[in-house]
């Protein structure tokens, strides 16, 4: 896919499938928050995901030289493993954690959504509707 | 589709919370239970333990109640001859039912529970929103 001919539609499609796989991974934490030996999951950050996919990282600079500075701060590592507390049973969810990752992809969800309507309000106002 | 699949498994959460609640109802309702006969053993704490599944079907790890287990801890004598489960040296054998333990574990099974109810709502936030994109 080439960078100028991906749509908003597009994006905000992904990001909603994103932000729908990530739902469905912190539920799957926070159901199994009394389970023996159950690791927090989470997925990948959305930027790595896009940059895998279309080879450019959505709306930050690109570093076309080696001697240029980079434009944004180094991202955080895998997200994979937690660092938190360990119950003795070996769980290690926090459900504080957890819920505030939810509220995170809620307004995330919020966000891209209001984007979305707004876009197409645009369209609609260029069709004269 | 992911968020169904979110509700799902909050759902699968709820239910496993809604099953250990339930044994520490018995456990609670039964922690004067003693045996009918002279030297019979009397209500034995049950335990829940859980375990997370994944549903072939639909690839979701869903939890749920492993083994509602009994509990192997000793039971409590009382020296009481007059009971009718009192045996020969006048010792009756009262559950190990723990009144303070089973009411902390409530307390955290209805935390799981709300939490997984939160996500759940949450979740239908998410589908509502999405839904009305269509508008």
């Amino acid at each position: 896919m080439n960078p100028p001919q991906i749509g908003l539609f597009d994006l905000a499609e992904q990001r909603l499938k994103w932000l729908g796989a990530r739902q469905g991974v912190l539920a799957t934490n926070v159901a199994n928050a009394d389970t023996p030996n159950w690791k927090a999951r989470d997925m990948q950050p959305f930027s790595a995901v896009l940059a895998r996919q279309t080879a450019f990282s959505a709306g930050s600079p690109v570093q076309t030289n080696s001697m240029h500075l980079p434009g944004t701060a180094s991202p955080i590592a895998g997200g994979q493993t937690l660092r938190g507390e360990h119950a003795p049973d070996g769980n290690q969810v926090s459900l504080d954690q957890q819920l505030e990752k939810i509220a995170q992809t809620d307004s995330d969800h919020e966000a891209v959504t209001a984007i979305y309507r707004r876009y197409v309000g645009m369209f609609k106002e260029a069709l004269g509707r | 589709m992911d968020l169904d699949k979110a509700l799902r498994i909050s759902a699968s959460g709820m239910q496993a919370q809604t099953t250990r609640l339930r044994v520490i109802a018995e456990n609670l309702a039964n922690q004067d239970t003693t045996g009918g006969k002279p030297g019979a053993d009397p209500y034995r704490r049950k335990t829940v333990s859980f375990a997370d599944q994944v549903d072939r079907a639909s690839g979701e790890t869903l939890v749920r109640v492993k083994k509602v287990g009994a509990d192997k801890a000793a039971f409590p004598q009382r020296y009481d001859p007059s009971h009718p489960a009192a045996d020969a040296k006048g010792y009756v054998s009262t559950p190990n039912v723990n009144s303070f333990v089973e009411v902390m574990d409530m307390r955290e099974a209805q935390r799981s529970y709300s939490a997984n109810l939160q996500v759940m709502q949450v979740t239908r936030g998410l589908l509502t929103r999405a839904i009305e994109m269509l508008k």
